[in-house]
């Protein structure tokens, strides 16, 4: 999969749980606002049921009692329900929200309600549960109406039956209040059992919108997991990959590395053959029958030779202390390796009339053998080479402890080195800085790399025609 | 070139041309010792030449027959390990009159480790020099 359709998925899982999380806050935010606003109506309809039967009530007293004081009560209570009705009859028609809120507010709904009932109504009213409401309030308020109606009738029944010149004829004003006392029950029936059904309705209402409110919360809740887990899987598959990758990766280059090895090596063991063959045909050469020119270039082309067989020894030293130069760490007792090494050169040592001389405070290392004796090796018989003709050559091993680490430094007092002008490139690859000397500029490379490898490090310090110390830090 | 040995017969096996080259103009200065050389440029052909000499039957011209085999290790077809393998195998009663110097441009130290099995008397390196030749013969 390429890199650009892969990040398209994961955004488009992401975009995916983000809107399944935008939908959850919307659908919970209105279903909350709408139960909210339904649990508003069901309260407000309390309030119209109490101050419809209070005003039944206050209106049958008014018809046995004719007393006015009970007409006024029964006004003031059907203000109540009628205020709902002002709010219902401008909210259907369009009317303006002052009216709407001051017809709610009359109806004893509670100021902090009045927005969510304009809400719920406006916005919904078109719908199956919301229209079914309206009907039954509006049923409701045509009770009301009728029953606004019954009462002036009676008050103006009660004008005149308690007007000086009242006669009651066959008995009609008996016959007419138990009519009117019936249709008072009769309507305030009719009116409880809307009221009901109303509050009945909107119970179910906010039921049943929890009831999907409760699905959808753990669709959507469902489907942001769902996104988000498979988008984390689909994330750490990738890393995998990556992983798979890089580990492929290394060894395709360990491989290289080695193959790069092996060639090299093989290479500079190809070349010895020839090398050996030009030293051997040069030695055949009879010197003395040679002209002065002719005995000149002999001795460059010796010089050259031994030059190149250096450098391969080089090479191939530096190959092996790349490979060999993390090792194993094992005891080195010191001073018999360094007894090793001076016989394995006892030859040069001879030839050079050289002096080593060892002080050990340290006798014992932990470092990989093979490391360490390259290391010396190469310093040993850089020493060597750089000896002065003037004096003896004279090497100083020396190594102490400092804290934690062990320290080694190998001086000797031969040509030394300028190190203002050489300085830091002393140890770099393919660095000479005397011609005179046959060598490939590969052993102080290959020392520092043991070194580092191995977590040290070397410095070096060195004086013309006095000398050169190289301190070791393992 | 003091003499002292009876006259030899060296077996030169290597397969560069080269190299058997200078060895053999190195044996000519000491021809009072050498009197016949004879080259093989693998394993196999060293290994055919020397059994000729090892059967009872058959001793034609036992002049010919090797003292001394200087033996390069890098060769196709039979390297030296494998002729020395081979070479052990010979019996002792012609074996023994044969001494084996290797004689090769490697300088590893792990070749030397091998070749410890082997009955060979001395590692030189190349070239050979009339110096490192008097030593082989000297001893």
């Amino acid at each position: 999969m390429s890199i650009s359709s892969l990040a398209r998925t994961h955004v488009f899982l992401i975009i995916v749980a983000l809107l399944a999380c935008a939908v959850l806050i919307t659908i919970n935010h209105y279903s909350s606002r709408i139960n909210s606003s339904i649990r508003a109506y069901v309260a407000g309809e309390s309030y119209y049921s109490k101050g419809q039967k209070d005003a039944s009530r206050q209106l049958a007293f008014y018809l046995l009692s004719g007393d006015e004081r009970h007409y006024e009560l029964f006004k003031e209570y059907l203000q109540i329900p009628l205020g709902d009705s002002i709010a219902r009859v401008n909210l259907q028609n369009g009317g303006h929200i002052d009216t709407v809120r001051a017809g709610f507010l009359q109806g004893m709904n509670h100021p902090d309600d009045v927005d969510d009932l304009i809400w719920l109504f406006k916005n919904f009213q078109h719908l199956s549960f919301m229209s079914k409401a309206i009907d039954i309030w509006r049923d409701a308020d045509g009770l009301i109406a009728e029953l606004n109606q019954l009462g002036k009738l009676i008050n103006v029944h009660n004008q005149n039956i308690y007007a000086s010149n009242y006669e009651d004829k066959n008995g009609l004003r008996q016959a007419a209040e138990e009519v009117w006392l019936l249709e008072i029950e009769e309507l305030t029936n009719s009116l409880t059992a809307k009221e009901r059904e109303f509050s009945r309705h909107m119970g179910e209402t906010a039921r049943y919108i929890g009831g999907i409110l409760y699905f959808f919360n753990i669709l959507f809740i469902l489907l942001t997991i769902g996104s988000a887990t498979l988008l984390f899987i689909r994330l750490l598959r990738g890393m995998q990959e990556s992983k798979n990758q890089l580990i492929i990766k290394n060894e395709n280059l360990r491989d290289l590395n080695h193959r790069l090895d092996h060639f090299i090596y093989a290479s500079s063991h190809d070349l010895k053959a020839p090398i050996n063959n030009m030293e051997g045909l040069m030695g055949m050469i009879d010197k003395s029958s040679l002209p002065k020119g002719d005995l000149i270039l002999l001795e460059k082309m010796s010089f050259v030779m031994a030059n190149l067989k250096q450098t391969i020894h080089d090479i191939e030293a530096l190959i092996k202390t790349d490979r060999l130069g993390q090792g194993d760490k094992e005891e080195i007792d010191l001073r018999s390796l360094i007894k090793q090494i001076i016989t394995e050169n006892e030859f040069g040592i001879e030839q050079s009339n050289a002096d080593i001389k060892m002080e050990l405070e340290a006798e014992r290392l932990i470092y990989p053998k093979i490391a360490m004796k390259s290391i010396l090796q190469n310093l040993i018989s850089n020493a060597l080479k750089y000896r002065s003709p003037d004096r003896n050559c004279q090497i100083r091993i020396k190594s102490w402890q400092e804290g934690e680490h062990s320290f080694i430094s190998v001086s000797d007092n031969g040509i030394g080195l300028d190190l203002s002008k050489s300085g830091e490139k002393l140890f770099g690859m393919f660095k000479r800085f005397h011609s005179h000397v046959p060598g490939s500029g590969l052993g102080l490379y290959a020392v520092k790399q043991a070194i580092e490898r191995n977590g040290g490090s070397i410095s070096v310090s060195s004086e013309v025609q006095k000398g050169t110390t190289f301190v070791i830090k393992l | 070139m003091t003499a002292t040995n009876k006259a030899k017969c060296v077996l030169l096996v290597d397969d560069d041309p080269v190299s058997l080259w200078l060895q053999k103009e190195v044996m000519r200065l000491y021809d009072d010792e050498v009197s016949h050389t004879h080259e093989a440029s693998n394993g196999e052909e060293a290994l055919e030449f020397i059994l000729q000499y090892c059967d009872d039957q058959v001793i034609r011209f036992p002049e010919h027959c090797p003292d001394l085999i200087l033996l390069d290790l890098n060769m196709p077809v039979m390297d030296g390990f494998a002729f020395l393998e081979a070479f052990q195998k010979i019996d002792s009663r012609y074996k023994d009159s044969m001494r084996v110097v290797v004689l090769t441009s490697s300088n590893n130290p792990d070749d030397k480790k091998k070749l410890e099995p082997y009955p060979v008397e001395k590692y030189v390196n190349k070239p050979l020099t009339s110096e490192k030749l008097e030593a082989i013969l000297g001893s």
